[in-house]
């Protein structure tokens, strides 16, 4: 109802604002230009996080002052915390960086944010900016029109960037023709009560403008027109970084838990630093003064003397909380967290991680080893087998034989609330991020997850039916049964047990799954015989033999699923690595060959021992 | 002549799939390297192995190598001829 309303009524009072005032409409439009330019600015950063902007967070992140460092020289190079902020949660949500590691970068990109104030009071306000606007519109629009993705990124960078200067010059030049009509300074604040008041008004105007950036860059100009006092100024600025946390918990909302905790950190340390701000505010009057003094900035230079209080007061809350991340981002992850639920629920999909593909793909394949460990779970218990006899070094033919009770479980609820959950979120997050603009390469590697995911549930669907008659057997039916279902559950546990290893290793799973798949065919082909040799001795019924020659199949599809999975979900991510490995991988009938030779070489072999 | 060579060294560092021919080229490389090392590897087990179910199985590993290392070499070859 109120969102229905809140739209039409800011329409209707900028109409009249702009009615009553064209001043007001060339600061309006100043802004909008700004803020069109921050977008244009944030489209072009994006054409580039396909892997150098990934690998810069995955290669500095490891020591927290590296991240740290990370946020100030990402924001400061882009001039925007909020895609700073946007691809931190990405990352942070598809479980690529921690969450220590995801607070310095956001505390550092409030340092680096400090430094848009910089460039606007250094240079926006001291040379005629606007004319360097309209070259930088120009090339930036005729680069947009180009096909390359990156020269259309290079093209939004720089019309993003003329946008900017263009709403600085009408921003100033509004506020100029403004001063001579109405003073706003007239209803300047003085004392505390001015600064709590002009703090929450600085805060109320990025949250309505979603960017302290913006409110910055108001900020600034106004001042520089006279039409705000320089304590009121101050206190804004003071705002703006308490408004701007409202940005990023409106960006976690779509989050997962992790994103959620990074937006209470940032709100956590903005709050601490406005009030730090707010109570040692003689104090940081007086530095700024003594710093203005030793750099040589003009005692009466306001617009600098606030880029100064923003970094100082920035940095002393970086100082202060620093120390704290590691303690802060323990006591997050004990204190905000999902509330329990029966169901699977995705831990690393969310729509913050969708925002840049790499991020996007990552997340994928983390759930899927995620989605992979329930069903390894809910296999190795099926066979009533413990995980840790398959992770083990232990024979498995040992441990399939010592079985003495059937593991009570629940297949279908399992598979019910865990597995077809988790590969329903699954397919649907797949499905929907290959409806973006992704490149050949991701939108590949994205069809092989999700048929990775498909392998999941073939196995434990397979794995339904099999448990169905095994568990009722297992124990009761006769020794040569018993023995058939044994062959079956060490067949299983040594394709997980072999996947368990290779993807411990760094070695080349592709082709070491070729010799998982020749080991099933050998043991698959003995299984047979051995039945086959049953019930030519009458040693098994009709049902019995019925029984184990289906079992037999969903044994077989059960294994050969997981190792379809593993060659899809394990395999090399270098697409040259991929490709150089699918073309010396066997085929299936490859495989046969070498299983005939090896049976004739063995039936050879007999036929010598023999004579 | 030597300016022709030179085109064409040009063009083969400009094109796409000249520069993916390549990398997959040095991949290939690198796998048969790996896969000469396992198969030493597991011949090394072979003479060591106490059981036949264990000999067997290694046998089937060495055969799964060297078919895989000839296909690569067959691979290398058509990549080289293209």
């Amino acid at each position: 109802m109120l969102r229905n309303i809140l739209l039409p009524t800011i329409f209707g009072i900028l109409a009249y604002s702009f009615w009553v005032s064209p001043d007001f409409k060339t600061v309006a439009a100043g802004l909008s230009l700004f803020m069109f330019g921050m977008l244009s600015l944030e489209e072009g950063f994006k054409a580039f996080t396909g892997g150098t902007l990934e690998l810069l967070l995955r290669r500095f992140t490891d020591r927290q002052w590296k991240s740290i460092a990370l946020g100030v020289v990402s924001t400061t190079i882009m001039q925007s915390s909020s895609l700073v902020s946007l691809i931190t949660i990405s990352f942070l949500s598809a479980g690529l960086i921690k969450l220590a590691a995801g607070i310095g970068i956001i505390f550092g990109a409030n340092l680096g944010t400090t430094t848009g104030a910089w460039l606007v009071a250094g240079f926006g306000l001291k040379v005629k900016i606007s004319a360097y606007a309209m070259p930088l519109l120009t090339f930036g629009v005729l680069l947009i029109f180009q096909n390359s993705k990156k020269l259309k990124g290079i093209g939004h960078g720089l019309a993003g960037l003329g946008l900017l200067f263009l709403g600085i010059h009408f921003m100033k030049e509004g506020f100029d023709a403004f001063s001579e009509t109405i003073n706003l300074s007239s209803y300047a604040v003085d004392g505390y009560k001015g600064l709590f008041l002009f703090t929450a008004i600085g805060a109320a105007a990025t949250v309505i403008l979603q960017s302290s950036h913006a409110t910055l860059v108001l900020i600034i100009t106004a001042l520089a027109s006279g039409q705000i006092t320089y304590e009121n100024a101050m206190a804004l600025a003071i705002g703006a970084n308490v408004g701007t946390t409202i940005t990023a918990i409106i960006g976690s909302l779509s989050a997962n838990i992790e994103g959620k905790r990074l937006a209470v950190a940032h709100l956590i340390f903005n709050v601490t630093t406005g009030l730090l701000a707010i109570g040692l505010i003689s104090q940081l009057i007086a530095s700024v003064d003594l710093i203005s003094e030793y750099v040589g900035i003009r005692s009466d230079d306001y617009t600098l003397k606030i880029a100064v209080f923003h970094t100082l007061f920035n940095l002393l809350g970086l100082i202060i909380m620093v120390p704290f991340i590691n303690r802060l981002a323990t006591s997050l992850e004990q204190h905000v967290h999902l509330p329990k639920t029966d169901v699977a629920t995705p831990r690393y999909l969310s729509s913050a991680s969708m925002e840049v593909p790499a991020a996007a793909t990552e997340a994928v394949r983390k759930e899927l080893i995620n989605l992979y460990e329930y069903a390894f779970r809910l296999i190795a218990h099926g066979l009533s087998l413990h995980r840790g006899v398959i992770r083990s070094e232990q024979a498995l033919t040992e441990a399939a034989s010592a079985t003495r009770r059937v593991m009570d479980l629940d297949v279908d609820i399992y598979y019910e609330r865990y597995i077809k959950n988790l590969h329903g979120s699954i397919v649907d997050f797949i499905i929907r991020l290959q409806s973006t603009a992704i490149d050949e390469d991701t939108a590949h590697q994205l069809s092989e997850l999700r048929q990775a995911s498909i392998n999941i549930l073939e196995a434990v669907k397979a794995l339904k039916h099999l448990h169905k008659n095994m568990s009722r057997q297992l124990l009761t039916c006769g020794p040569n049964v018993r023995k058939q279902y044994d062959e079956m559950r060490v067949e299983i546990a040594s394709v997980m047990r072999e996947l368990e290893s290779l993807r411990q290793s760094d070695g080349d799973i592709i082709l070491s799954l070729d010799a998982a798949s020749l080991e099933l065919k050998q043991s698959d082909h003995q299984l047979n015989s051995g039945l086959d040799d049953l019930i030519r001795q009458g040693e098994v019924t009709q049902t019995q033999a019925t029984s184990l020659m289906n079992d037999g199949n969903y044994s077989r599809h059960l294994a050969e699923s997981l190792i379809a999975m593993g060659r899809r979900l394990f395999g090399a991510r270098k697409k040259a690595l991929s490709e150089a490995q699918r073309q010396m991988s066997l085929a299936d009938s490859e495989l046969d060959d070498l299983m005939n030779k090896a049976d004739l070489a063995r039936g050879n072999a007999l036929e010598d021992w023999k004579s | 002549m030597k300016a022709k060579k030179l085109i064409a060294k040009m063009q083969a560092l400009l094109s796409k799939d000249e520069r993916d021919i390549a990398r997959q080229k040095k991949e290939i490389e690198k796998l048969l390297v790996a896969l000469e090392a396992k198969e030493q590897h597991f011949r090394h087990k072979l003479e060591l192995a106490d059981t036949d179910i264990e000999r067997e199985k290694l046998e089937r590993k060495i055969a799964v190598c060297n078919a895989q290392r000839q296909k690569g070499g067959q691979a290398l070859i058509s990549l080289q001829e293209d």
